[in-house]
């Protein structure tokens, strides 16, 4: 494992580094290009929906790729993200117009919840977690409809969420202000969740999903890793839920339904998992066939559920893995990714 | 609370427990086997349902045929899923995350096909002529069919019961579930016997379906709303064991039960959680799980 890792990873780095620049460049350029145009709106809408949706991507992807913790219940962190950044702002009445405070304390509920599901999840087996994450998620949505303690607003949500300033000097208020918010916090996020994969603490995670066993005898307790994961996944994918509500200026109960659980899964398998930067182009794909599959087929959804069953069946490793293969193999033809790909 | 309305609300638990019971051994049976779970069974669950409705209530047809109709339908549907997709996955040797994202997938195409079949409004069965009204219990009247739902699911455990302890076949299940290799080494066709098991537990909740249609509304997102009482249900009874799925579904049900009359039906399927979260603080294994669950 570690070996084929630094094996592949000389060739792997220059083509990432160089398909991150484009996609960056591209995400700058974006609405200067088309803002005189009609649809410059929807356009960065779409797009900011895209990253928070990558960003979410991202999160699930260092709990089910890199950890190998199949979670169905991730939604969780979507919902409760948006939720404490809605109450903090709108239900307090605290008159709070800043977004920090709000983001801030949606990452630490994020974290929290984490440590939650992560601690019920470390008493079952692997299968098991599927079952024990599904019925968190769906249990904490009956909680935020049936709001016995009065603060999330039941099936109502909250409305009216202000998206004025972030720490008191950047106006995130218009539609493009807000767009390159988004993309600060996006690429920030995925500076750090590099940092964290390529640290030691990475490769515990990375040895957990291959041989937890082994990772055990190592030395390392494998069950408070695996909280650990979930508190960080649960931190990124929180923030991602409170961009969305600041997006939408609004969170319903609906944030918390399986249905985003599913969609990080797909977004995850579709791109590649394990590779973060898979589900970050595995959520704008998803999102961009929804924006064109919705409007003319009502039930478009049977597409999202073939493409899991095509994806998991004949392409269980991604878009991204087969879209570097072709790209690397053309420059430099070696045995890295052989290696790599002997694994499967 | 009167003794009679305490006791309707324990008839109420019991026949919401029959349905999770139905639903539970079917998945419970298929994890001891392979070492998977089937996230479409909220799905052949549903497509009992709307096959029954079809049948009584568009075709005019008897509710007795549409029972074994649904069930065999659900068999076949659920063993073409495990020949085409699940064993293949094994074969491959593949991760068990694939089994479970390949019949997640499976389970969003069936509830499209199926609103695109029948459209996304709820619909409500019927219950057969015979068994309309209500019986006279001495102290409580009870709805008759709801009685036979207890009966009937009553009677498919104990089928269950006598096909894995009496039946060469049960035999040769339950010595693939202790060991799979070493039954397999002595010429048990393990695979062939995954495939009906796993068709065997679909079926079963084609009957669950069918069953649950009077009584609960028929509509496309059933699927995914009783699955989370249904898990609930799995890991309290321990993963694996059918007498736990029984125990723990009858009281899963009385909680389901009186935290609706009492309180709301939200805050009951909450309260299911909660009983949960206790199971796995202080018995992770479930009440009757055998074996190292836990690494």
């Amino acid at each position: 494992m570690e070996m084929e890792r630094s094996l592949h990873q000389g060739s792997e780095k220059k083509s990432l580094r160089f398909l991150w620049g484009i996609i960056l460049l591209a995400l700058i350029l974006l609405p200067i290009a088309f803002r005189a145009t009609p649809f410059a709106d929807y356009l960065t809408y779409t797009v900011g929906r895209m990253m928070i949706f990558g960003l979410y991507a991202m999160s699930y992807d260092l709990l089910f790729g890199y950890t190998g913790i199949f979670s169905f219940g991730h939604a969780t962190f979507w919902g409760c993200g948006g939720y404490s950044i809605g109450i903090l702002m709108v239900r307090s009445g605290w008159q709070i117009t800043d977004a920090f405070p709000g983001l801030i304390l949606a990452m630490l509920v994020g974290v929290g919840f984490g440590w939650a599901m992560g601690f019920l999840c470390s008493r079952v087996g692997p299968v098991a977690i599927f079952l024990v994450t599904f019925a968190f998620s769906q249990s904490l949505q009956l909680l935020a409809f049936s709001d016995p303690l009065k603060i999330t607003n039941a099936e109502d949500g909250i409305t009216g969420i202000p998206r004025e300033t972030f720490l008191g000097l950047l106006p995130i208020k218009s539609e493009m202000q807000y767009y390159y918010f988004v993309l600060a916090v996006l690429v920030l996020s995925i500076l750090v969740l590099n940092m964290i994969i390529r640290s030691p603490l990475g490769d515990v995670f990375v040895g957990i999903r291959e041989n937890p066993l082994r990772v055990r005898f190592l030395g390392y307790e494998v069950r408070y890793y695996r909280i650990v994961a979930f508190m960080i996944s649960g931190a990124f994918a929180s923030l991602a839920g409170a961009l969305t509500s600041l997006h939408e200026r609004a969170v319903a109960p609906e944030m918390l339904s399986w249905f985003f659980s599913g969609d990080a899964v797909l977004f995850t398998v579709l791109g590649g998992p394990g590779t973060l930067i898979g589900p970050l182009l595995g959520a704008a794909i998803v999102i961009i066939f929804q924006e064109i599959l919705s409007d003319i087929f009502r039930n478009w959804l049977i597409f999202l559920g073939i493409s899991y069953i095509v994806l998991i069946m004949f392409l269980p490793k991604g878009l991204f893995p087969l879209f570097q293969r072709l790209y690397s193999g053309r420059r430099e033809p070696q045995a890295a990714e052989s290696v790599n790909s002997q694994k499967a | 609370m009167t003794f009679s309305a305490f006791l309707i609300q324990f008839l109420n638990g019991l026949t919401i427990a029959s349905i999770y019971i139905l639903l539970a051994s079917g998945l419970t049976i298929v994890f001891g086997l392979q070492g998977i779970v089937n996230c479409a069974h909220g799905f052949f669950y549903m497509l009992g349902a709307y096959l029954s409705f079809m049948m009584v209530q568009q075709l005019g047809l008897s509710f007795w045929l549409a029972l074994p109709v649904a069930f065999a339908g659900n068999f076949l549907l659920g063993v073409g899923l495990e020949f085409l997709g699940i064993r293949r996955l094994m074969q491959w040797g593949r991760e068990f995350t694939h089994n479970l994202i390949l019949t997640l997938g499976f389970a969003f195409v069936g509830q499209e096909v199926v609103k695109i079949i029948w459209g996304a409004i709820a619909q409500l069965a019927q219950p057969p002529a015979a068994l309309e009204g209500l019986l006279n219990l001495g102290p409580v009247a009870y709805p008759k069919y709801w009685l036979f739902v207890m009966g009937f699911t009553v009677l498919v455990m104990f089928g269950l019961y006598l096909f894995f302890l009496r039946t060469g076949m049960g035999i040769l299940v339950r010595s693939i579930a202790l060991n799979s290799e070493v039954s397999q080494a002595m010429g048990t066709n393990a695979p062939r016997i995954n495939t009906l098991i796993f068709g065997l537990g679909t079926g079963v909740a084609g009957i669950a379906g069918v069953l649950a249609g009077p009584i609960l509304s028929v509509d496309p997102n059933m699927a995914f709303e009783l699955l989370m009482i249904v898990f609930v249900v799995i890991i309290f009874g321990g993963m694996g064991s059918l007498v736990g799925v029984l125990v723990s579904g009858v009281i899963i049900g009385e909680v389901i039960a009186f935290g609706t009359a009492l309180m709301s039906g939200m805050i009951a399927k909450i309260l299911a959680f909660a009983v949960m979260i206790v199971v796995l603080i202080f018995r992770p294994l479930g009440l009757f799980g055998r074996g190292a669950v836990v690494e």
